[in-house]
């Protein structure tokens, strides 16, 4: 708590007052070494200075940047997710299975159940690709052979 | 912020880096008030000194708590202010003040010489009375000529605190040397 109030004017000089005051306190010294007194704090600060001065480890040069690096990191994976959400995907129906590689083989169990020969005995075919396209390729196989 | 004040920033914000001519130019920019405050703390030119570059080294390893957007100058006054009343009291000074022996000679007569003795000591003892910054701030103010604005600037405190504590310390010391001011006119 303090009582303290202001004064808007400057108080004019007392010359009387400010005679007495220098009587008993001493004007400021005028021989001051100015370079020397300089020279002395300057010396005294060095060491400190110098641990200063010294290279960082890399997680203090990083610590200034993690402010900003952080959200833009956050901001490129929102929006690598989003890009990723957005591109669209294959229509079921129009991806073409090569089989014909290992069709007819026995290496490849699946694709022999639905690798039927065409027209020109190729084998190769185009399955649709949904959720019954193995079941429903197998039921043809069958059907094929039964016939 | 002013110039200086932005000078002062960019001064510390290379400080911070461990530049030493940065720190050297800072010391002296503010070196001789720091060392008129020091004088006034303290009362002799060697103590001033030692609290001078005492107070730099602390300022150093604090420079990393100071509001680089604030004045540089009341938060490294107030380090050395600190410092100089902690060294007040703790320190057995070398003297009082550094006042010329002969002042009182100098073809005075021994009645004229006594009465200014008596007066100069009712004078220290009525300023000892004043609060701590009073003490200071009348002492930059009447005998080293600071204007209340430098005087604010260097502690911190607005220009009219200043002008009040002047106000009050004049009116308390008038009263403390008004019978010896009479008697020594007559």
């Amino acid at each position: 708590m303090t009582d303290e109030r202001e004064i808007e004017i400057e108080p004019g000089p007392d010359p009387d007052l400010r005679a007495a005051l220098i009587d008993a306190f001493g004007e400021q010294p005028a021989d001051v070494d100015w370079a020397a007194l300089r020279a002395r704090a300057r010396s005294a600060a060095l060491f400190r200075l110098r641990a200063r001065s010294r290279v960082a480890p890399w997680w203090e040069q990083a610590r200034p940047w993690a402010r900003r690096i952080l959200p833009l990191g956050a901001l490129a994976a929102a929006a690598a997710l989003a890009l990723a959400m957005l591109t669209p995907r294959p229509s079921p129906g129009t991806a073409t299975l090569a089989s014909a590689v290992t069709a007819g083989t026995g290496a490849d169990p699946i694709a022999d159940a639905v690798a039927l020969p065409d027209a020109n005995g190729t084998l190769s075919v185009s399955v649709p690709v949904d959720d019954d396209w193995l079941w429903n390729a197998t039921a043809a196989a069958h059907a094929a052979e039964g016939r | 912020m002013t110039s200086d004040d932005a000078v002062d920033a960019a001064l510390v914000g290379r400080v911070r880096g461990g530049d030493v001519d940065a720190y050297d130019e800072l010391v002296r920019r503010h070196m001789q008030r720091a060392h008129a405050v020091a004088f006034r703390l303290l009362g002799n030119r060697e103590d001033a000194e030692d609290l001078v570059q005492d107070a730099f080294i602390q300022a150093l390893d604090k420079i990393d708590s100071f509001d680089i957007e604030r004045p540089f100058a009341p938060w490294f006054f107030r380090i050395l202010t600190n410092r100089g009343l902690n060294m007040r009291q703790s320190r057995a000074l070398r003297a009082v003040s550094e006042i010329p022996d002969d002042t009182a000679s100098g073809g005075e007569s021994p009645e004229l010489s006594a009465e200014r003795e008596e007066l100069r000591t009712r004078l220290r003892e009525a300023v000892a009375t004043l609060p701590e910054r009073q003490q200071l701030i009348v002492q930059l103010f009447e005998i080293d000529g600071w204007t209340s604005a430098e005087v604010a600037a260097a502690l911190g405190i607005s220009d009219g605190t200043v002008r009040w504590h002047v106000h009050e310390a004049r009116r308390a010391l008038r009263a403390a040397l008004g019978p010896l001011r009479r008697q020594e006119q007559n």
